[in-house]
């Protein structure tokens, strides 16, 4: 590293959480490693619960956002700062999820047909609601995140992009690399389902 | 924006969910929104998708995160960083190489050095060994050779000094080669050698 890069880099190291994604690349590139640690202590918890939410698995979303930010890390001289990072995270991550869903097909399918021994009730914030109103709105997720795990791994996924990490309709094309219409379809088609299923389950006002 | 048909709904349907997600293009969203005062399914549409998309957001977001253990940050940083596969770029890894054979030579030849009379001792004997060795196997094949003349040249002598003649010595020699030669005939025939 020379002197230059490294008095910038000296400089940037007061004040990591300040400072922009891609500065934050780029300094990790320069060797900077406390810069990749503010990445991953940023994305990290995105990551994992997109992973979990694909996988449906708590150990294989851990190891995979691991094997993620490995690639991650490996990959940073070929991001193009043109791009957002959290879209070109976000299409590692999806294609990471999918390969695991394609090598543990049989898994995928258990995953479809029921819950696994291996998930937890997702944290539900508690404001200020009152005991019962806090169960039944922790039910109301608890099923919600049932009817969507029964959806189809390439619905799912969509739908994950949209409502859980708030990818617009242009992020989500960048991320899976499906085009606009199919985008567009898919969520509907997702939602649709969706709905019927609350309709048998018997989940009302949605 | 009528509704007549089960396609046009499914049309509607899919316009009014990409305006609840803010991203019907505008032309289609001056349509829509010109439309909806006058359509009521279309407005009951809109309130249950947008209903739909509520339920989803509040369960599905981001604050709703998986629990990760306290030292995973730093444990996936680490590992991470310790593969330089990615990072280090080709001219990098050369210059890497490089150093690291000039060490390696550096310290074989330091080590050489210091044990260079150990190494010189260790040379010299295996030299002398091996021209030893070299010597007796030379010695050994021109004794035995030079044995062989010897007896031949002897056997040939009283042969040819009794009998006097060449003659008994031809016979033998046209006798030994008619005998070979059946010899050799009988091996290639087939199944001779069964």
């Amino acid at each position: 590293m020379n002197l230059a890069a490294s008095s910038v880099t000296r400089a940037f190291s007061r004040d990591l959480t300040a400072a922009s994604d891609r500065e934050l690349v780029a300094t990790a590139v320069r060797g900077f490693e406390g810069s990749f640690e503010e990445l991953v202590r940023r994305y990290q918890r995105p990551i994992s619960a997109y992973v979990y939410r694909m996988v449906g698995n708590y150990e294989s979303a851990l190891d995979l956002t691991q094997e993620i930010f490995i690639k991650v890390y490996s990959s940073l001289r070929r991001y193009r700062a043109e791009f957002k990072f959290s879209t070109w995270i976000y299409r590692i991550a999806h294609n990471s999820a999918v390969d695991h869903l394609r090598r543990n097909s049989t898994r995928e399918q258990s995953l479809v047909m029921g819950p696994e021994h291996d998930q937890f009730e997702m944290p539900v914030e508690s404001g200020r609601l009152s005991p019962e109103q806090e169960s039944e709105r922790r039910e109301r997720r608890v099923e919600i995140e049932s009817v969507v795990r029964a959806l189809p791994a390439n619905y799912r996924e969509l739908i994950i992009l949209r409502h859980s990490q708030d990818l617009s309709y242009e992020e989500i094309v960048d991320v899976t690399g499906l085009p606009l219409g199919t985008v567009k379809n898919r969520l509907f088609r997702a939602r649709e389902m969706m709905r019927q299923q609350f309709v048998e389950k018997g989940i009302t006002g949605i | 924006m009528v509704v007549t048909t089960n396609q046009q709904n499914v049309c509607e349907r899919k316009l009014i969910a990409a305006y609840v997600d803010g991203e019907l293009e505008e032309d289609l969203t001056r349509i829509l929104e010109e439309h909806l005062p006058d359509c009521a399914s279309c407005r009951a549409e809109l309130r249950a998708h947008r209903l739909l998309v509520c339920e989803l957001d509040a369960a599905l977001n981001e604050s709703a995160d998986i629990p990760v253990p306290a030292d995973f940050t730093r444990r996936v940083a680490t590992r991470a960083t310790s593969d330089m596969s990615g990072v280090r770029t080709r001219s990098e890894n050369r210059k890497a190489l490089v150093i690291c054979m000039i060490l390696a030579l550096t310290g074989l030849a330091l080590i050489g050095s210091a044990a260079r009379e150990v190494l010189f001792a260790l040379g010299q004997k295996f030299i002398a060994i091996s021209f030893g060795v070299i010597s007796f196997f030379a010695t050994t094949v021109y004794d035995t050779v030079a044995g062989l003349v010897v007896i031949l040249r002897v056997l040939s002598r009283k042969i040819i000094g009794e009998s006097g003649s060449l003659g008994p010595l031809l016979v033998l020699l046209a006798v030994a080669v008619f005998v070979l030669s059946r010899l050799i005939s009988n091996y290639h025939r087939p199944g001779a050698t069964e």
